[in-house]
């Protein structure tokens, strides 16, 4: 590692693809539809509940496992903010609680009775799903404290609305807690190597279930944060937030099979991703284009990694493309960005 | 699939009842068979019209749309990819093109169903097979954009029409059993060839076992694994067609939660999804009680907003069930 120029620092960086799609889609939508960055707090608080879904994923993507259930969580924690009491300071830490417990129940299924949490999580999402539309008994709730909600559509600093500030304050805590706190850098150490964890005396179990809590609170919290932006819970938020913040944190470096994922990186790219969104829908298209981008999005997130790239077998065409490659895991729980 | 126990040599095995022994090999489909049973005397108890001849008609009709689609989940699950959630656009897709070409006879709009959902089948298999990419995300990808691809092209649009020989198959009855599921009973036979006695369904169990071991050892596992998506686009392409001829219409949204219902069935029959080992036998059962399960919901008069909440409560009770009988078990 003799040659350490800026490029190939840059491109050991994590979140260096969500870097180079930000700048891309921010090119685009200056030439398409300026309008989008020129109302940049609107655009922000569109896309508050992706960044903070993908941020949510990061601790559990780390471990190599996933949380599908992201979405309806966000659907029930918005429906208990909404049902449950007109009084917002008790209904919305009584929506977090829900959020932790579902997170819980997340963490206990996969690590005490261990079924793979790609299924647990899809079991949850229709459950929850279901929970959802039996709280709100399938129609959107109004929230009863209206005055209080749109209070939090007012702008702060220039076009920063609340929602933005929470959104930035719960980024700066899950990065400090993944970086600099004990026990997130062990969530490196136990996605890159769990057997290497358990004999350096970490308990993976309570870790897994911990990080499956932080998931589903920061989760509920993005359902809280849009229930506040709509001035109602809908009881089918979240299925596309839960796709397009899962590619957030892929093309922001995460690899599913564990060891590698960033906070940082996952912002970048809900941003990103959030902009096409936008983007497409500025631009009149109907839904069914943003599912299509989002879902091509997606499959390229996940295929395009060094190995997909090498069997292919045209490595120097993409091969810049797919950021560094998954013999950085072990080394990445110490520089975990 | 170890039917037989070796002993040691200077032991003998000791000896376990046949009843214990067949709980060992699939615990979760035994307790399914009881939970079948008891579910089948509680509708003929407490509810009305649960054995007339009308429900119980509806009751194998629905049972072979689903079956299709998890006979080839089996499939899927057994090699290793857990779950094809692009079945769901795969059916819908299926169905509207075999109605938007039925003027041109069954001979043409057959054929261009199928290759419509091997569509799905090849991105898939690069996806998944070919760049190893997760198959639960890849599939949620297809998924995703394919039903954006079936929107955009019909507008959400709902289509009419028929053939003879499609209507005859969805709505017809011999001896009073419905068409359509006596051809699910011939499928099934079918898939448990083709998954227990030929080299497609003995790579297939190797590449779910282990597949970096299984591509050491020669076997070609990107091949293996798209043509499981294949097998995943025939068995979505049968029931979007079987169920374009019973109502005689198709529209993109009419497949939502045959995903998650086929994978139910599948797991409730005991196939692991840890991958290579399945069992086709336990798919029909798992099929019957997620069928006997949705119709007693439903009869019971459970609302709508309820009924999402206690299938999936059902399906992760299920799963934790099975977890920890194999665990209990020592099968992984």
């Amino acid at each position: 590692m003799n040659g350490h120029t800026l490029l190939t620092q840059f491109k050991s960086w994590t979140a260096f693809r969500a870097v180079i799609l930000l700048a891309l889609v921010v090119v685009v939508l200056l030439a398409v539809q300026p309008t989008a960055l020129g109302s940049y707090g609107i655009a922000l608080s569109r896309i508050v509940d992706v960044w903070l879904v993908a941020i949510a994923l990061v601790p559990v993507l780390v471990l190599g496992e996933i949380d599908l259930s992201v979405g309806s969580t966000m659907a029930v924690t918005a429906a208990v903010a909404a049902q449950v009491s007109g009084n917002l300071a008790v209904s919305i830490p009584l929506a977090l609680i829900t959020g932790a417990v579902v997170g819980l129940i997340n963490g206990l299924l996969v690590v005490k009775v261990g079924i793979n949490s790609f299924i647990t999580t899809l079991g949850m999402l229709i459950t929850l799903q279901g929970l959802a539309l039996a709280i709100t008994d399938g129609a959107p709730v109004p929230l009863q404290d209206s005055t209080r909600a749109l209070e939090f559509s007012v702008p702060l600093i220039g076009q920063i609305t609340p929602d933005i500030i929470i959104a930035v304050a719960a980024t700066a805590a899950l990065w400090f807690f993944m970086t600099k706190m004990r026990t997130g850098r062990e969530l490196y150490i136990i996605g890159g190597n769990a057997e290497a964890a358990a004999s350096g005396g970490i308990s993976i179990d309570t870790r897994k279930i911990l990080a499956f809590i932080i998931c589903s609170c920061v989760a509920g919290l993005a359902g809280v944060v849009d229930t506040l932006n709509l001035v109602a819970a809908s009881p089918t938020l979240g299925s596309t937030v839960m796709l397009l913040a899962i590619a957030a944190a892929v093309v922001g470096g995460a690899s599913l099979s564990g060891g590698r994922a960033s906070v940082i990186g996952a912002v970048i790219g809900a941003i990103a991703l959030g902009g096409i969104s936008i983007g497409l829908q500025m631009s009149g298209l109907d839904s069914s284009v943003e599912s299509i981008a989002i879902g091509a999005i997606l499959f390229a997130a996940i295929v395009l990694t060094k190995e997909g790239v090498r069997a292919l077998r045209l490595p120097s065409l993409l091969g810049p493309l797919t950021g560094a490659s998954s013999d950085h895991t072990a080394a990445a729980a110490g520089k975990a960005r | 699939m170890s039917d037989t126990q070796i002993a040691p040599a200077g032991k003998v095995a000791p000896y376990v009842p046949p009843l214990r022994r067949k709980f060992d090999e699939n615990p979760t489909a035994i307790v399914v068979t009881g939970a079948l049973i008891a579910l089948l005397l509680f509708a003929a108890v407490g509810l009305d019209g649960f054995w007339s001849a009308q429900n119980l008609g509806t009751l194998l009709r629905n049972s072979a749309f689903l079956g299709f689609v998890a006979l080839a989940m089996t499939f899927v699950v057994v090699s290793g990819l857990i779950i094809d959630l692009s079945v769901v656009p795969q059916i819908a897709l299926a169905a509207i093109v075999v109605i938007a070409l039925s003027p041109h006879g069954i001979a043409v709009a057959a054929p261009a169903a199928i290759l419509a959902c091997l569509g799905f089948a090849i991105v898939n298999g690069i996806g998944a097979g070919l760049m190893r990419g997760n198959g639960v995300i890849v599939t949620l990808a297809t998924a995703t954009a394919g039903m954006g691809v079936l929107n955009y092209i019909t507008g959400g649009a709902q289509y009419s029409g028929n053939t003879t020989l499609l209507s005859w198959i969805g709505n017809a009855s011999v001896a009073g059993i419905p068409v359509v599921f006596l051809i699910f009973a011939v499928v099934a036979v079918l898939a448990h060839n083709l998954l227990s006695a030929t080299s497609f369904g003995y790579s297939l169990r190797a590449t779910g076992t282990n597949r970096g071991a299984a591509r050491i050892a020669g076997l070609n596992t990107t091949r293996t694994l798209t043509l499981t998506f294949a097998v995943s686009s025939l068995g979505a392409a049968a029931a979007g067609m079987a169920l374009a001829g019973y109502s005689s219409s198709a529209v993109s949204t009419m497949s939502a939660g045959y995903d998650f219902n086929a994978l139910a069935a599948v797991v409730i029959g005991g196939t692991s999804l840890f991958g290579g080992r399945g069992s086709i036998l336990g798919t029909v059962l798992g099929v019957a009680f997620v069928q006997v399960l949705l119709s007693v919901l439903s009869l019971a008069g459970l609302p709508f907003q309820w009924q999402q909440f206690v299938q999936g409560f059902i399906i992760v009770a299920t799963l934790a069930a099975d977890a920890i009988l194999r665990r209990r078990g020592g099968l992984k």
